[in-house]
């Protein structure tokens, strides 16, 4: 068994934090469908599932011919009324026939592509993590995260106002099932907004993939986001006018939600704990907060000074 | 811990869909447009005199010791609401009942549109129903493009390939090209249905659209609320109500309920099975009707549901809603059908 996907993360198109109804009312895409609403320990709001009909090639290495037909499920994922994640994912399966079946065949099995190929599922594996431009007959879950993210960041509950500058991530996942293996984790930074993560996972947590994928991605953009508030700092070219408003709007919204691995299964616990080993994820997280309050203590310092001399001056 | 189907498949455990009163019938007692309830009485009367023998006959066919039916019937005032409601029911409900057939319940077509909860908002069904829609991917669909059903169009297999004629490159004319139905034997039978078209219209000097919702897709809700499908937030949807007390009907249709109980005493209105008896002209519209339910995703938590209720009365309930369904299309007596252009 082996799952594929693709997360999209970034800020909300909102000048300020969306209330909690606010977010339920934006993540209602479907209607008639409920969202589903955690609120320990942060508020997290995940979208009723929306499907995808394909039929197209899905990648693979060493390159064979394939045709994968079924449905992608795709939703979206609000964290404190800030972050919007949109993660789109189907579960791949060998399909047993060599040809494509009555639609009822697919459209009973939700979220599921069947491939037709005598391709391995460990090849169709590494081939989706080393394509992450498909052409346009090759299965896209970037182009249906992407969808999605414009689905709502269109909606008329956000005001549409950049309350911090950022930049999103996209990060490629793929977990596969294979018996008796203890978790293991593998995360690669290809670029400044793309990620690729491989998951081998026994056949029993291949459920929990997808939420860890997305707390991971969550935790990953953090830092992006951060790392990007400090260089913006360094350089001057800040977009607030006072060069302590961006460091207060990075404090007020992102460090309250650093909480690796508490939405995650504690199954799940062991890969968290690796990628705390290395690169040591809460580390760079820890300085980088310690920095940016520093700055706004320094500047403060400043300020009170300035205001002395000012007022001795009188 | 939870197994990796169950836990990936992600079960709406915080939506457990609320229980539906199941008959184990529901049967539809003949169709009629708006025009056909206007103009005199033997027209009405023709057709119920066909239907009551289907009724009788399928009341008996149930293989139940004690069966559990109820007869139906929907008006269409989505297309033409300018009638006095209570003359139309007054004079449906007199006809039928000479013929021997007696009406359960009646429906409003404009209910399976949106439809009134007391005390509630009232529920946009028509975009539920489509926002359900799975069209069916042609070859090289691989997820980049915006859903296909946006076009207000959904078909049962590849459409004929447009011919370029726009490109400017008119003498490379590419040969025509059959459309193809998905899953046909050895020929295709393709099926192209409208599902709506927006009208744009000028209201007091202003211009407004307005999305008119086909025949088709109404009548594919109209089966979803027959067969206890459809739940707005698990909670059900277009629940029968009393007919005004006293026979004080209103003046317009859209003060009425959606479904209404006109005989008190009859069985639950959705049902395990649907039989709809009407006249073959229909034919078109239960083909569409047919398509549609065979592309849409309905709550999975809903079908277990009726599956699980059918296990304890011993019935085996399909998985797949079109299963559930069945026709009877009666012969036209009249001489004078309504034509085409006429139709919803």
């Amino acid at each position: 068994m082996l799952i594929v996907g693709e997360i999209r993360t970034g800020l909300l198109h909102n000048s300020g934090r969306l209330p909690r109804s606010g977010v339920v009312a934006l993540l209602e895409i479907i209607p008639g469908r409920r969202v589903r609403v955690t609120n320990r320990p942060v508020n997290r709001s995940v979208s009723p599932d929306r499907l995808v009909c394909v039929d197209c090639k899905i990648p693979t290495e060493p390159l064979t011919k394939t045709q994968a037909i079924g449905t992608v499920r795709s939703h979206a994922v609000v964290t404190d009324g800030l972050v919007l994640q949109s993660s789109a994912r189907a579960r791949v399966v060998r399909a047993p026939g060599k040809d494509r079946q009555a639609w009822s065949h697919y459209a009973d099995r939700r979220g599921t592509v069947e491939v037709i190929s005598k391709a391995e599922l460990a090849q169709i594996a590494r081939g989706y993590r080393n394509t992450p431009t498909p052409d346009n007959r090759t299965l896209d879950l970037g182009a249906i995260s992407e969808y999605l993210v414009s689905v709502i960041q269109r909606r008329p509950q956000l005001d549409h106002r950049t309350g911090m500058r950022s930049r999103p991530t996209r990060m490629r996942w793929t977990a596969i099932a294979e018996p008796d293996r203890t978790p293991a984790v593998n995360l690669h930074v290809n670029s400044d907004v793309l990620r690729t993560v491989e998951l081998i996972l026994p056949p029993d947590l291949l459920s929990f993939a997808e939420r860890f994928c997305e707390d991971l991605a969550l935790h990953d953009w953090l830092i992006t986001a951060l790392d990007n508030v400090i260089a913006q700092d360094d350089h001057g070219t800040m977009v607030a006018p006072d060069s302590n408003d961006l460091l207060n709007a990075a404090v007020k919204r992102l460090v309250h939600l650093w909480m690796p691995g508490a939405h995650v299964d504690p199954a799940m616990s062991p890969l968290w704990e690796a990628l705390e080993n290395r690169p040591g994820f809460s580390r760079q997280w820890n300085a980088q907060v310690a920095w940016v309050r520093d700055q706004i203590a320094l500047r403060t310092l400043d300020v009170v000074d300035h205001v002395r001399q000012h007022e001795a001056n009188w | 811990m939870s197994t990796p189907n169950s836990g990936y498949s992600e079960a709406t455990e915080q939506d457990r869909p609320s229980n539906l009163p199941l008959s184990h019938l529901s049967i539809e007692v003949g169709h009629f447009y708006m025009e056909d309830l206007l103009n005199g009485e033997d027209r009405i009367r023709a057709q119920f005199r066909q239907v009551a023998p289907w009724v009788q006959a399928a009341m008996a066919a149930t293989g139940q010791a004690r069966p559990r039916v109820s007869t139906c019937f929907l008006v269409d005032d989505y297309f033409r609401d300018d009638t006095s409601p209570g003359k139309i029911v007054d004079k449906l409900t007199r006809i039928a009942a000479e013929c021997g057939v007696e009406i359960d319940y009646l429906a409003r077509e404009a209910g399976c549109a949106v439809t009134d909860r007391p005390d509630r908002d009232p529920v946009q069904l028509a975009e539920m129903v489509v926002a359900m829609l799975l069209p069916e991917p042609p070859a090289g669909t691989n997820g980049s493009r915006p859903p296909l059903h946006e076009s207000g169009w959904l078909c049962n297999g590849e459409r004929s390939p447009a011919s370029d004629t726009q490109s400017g490159q008119a003498m490379q004319v590419k040969p025509w090209q059959p459309p193809m139905e998905f899953g046909g034997r050895n020929h295709s039978i393709f099926l192209d249905v409208e599902l709506w078209k927006d009208l744009a219209e000028q209201v007091d000097g202003r211009l407004i659209r307005r999305r008119v919702w086909s025949c088709p897709l109404l009548a594919s809700i109209w089966h979803l609320l027959r067969l206890g499908m459809l739940r707005y937030y698990a909670d059900p949807v277009a629940v029968p109500q009393p007919p005004p007390p006293d026979g004080e009907w209103p003046d317009t249709w859209p003060q009425l309920p959606a479904v209404m109980r006109l005989n008190p005493d009859a069985a639950p209105f959705a049902a395990y099975r649907t039989l709809s008896v009407m006249p073959r002209s229909y034919l078109g519209i239960e083909h569409a009707v047919d398509v549609i339910l065979n592309h849409i995703d309905l709550d999975q938590a809903v079908i277990d549901q009726v599956i699980e209720r059918g296990r304890t009365e011993n019935i085996a309930i399909p998985r797949r809603v079109t299963q559930r369904i069945s026709h009877v299309f009666t012969d036209t007596t009249d001489p004078s059908p309504v034509p085409d252009a006429d139709r919803g």
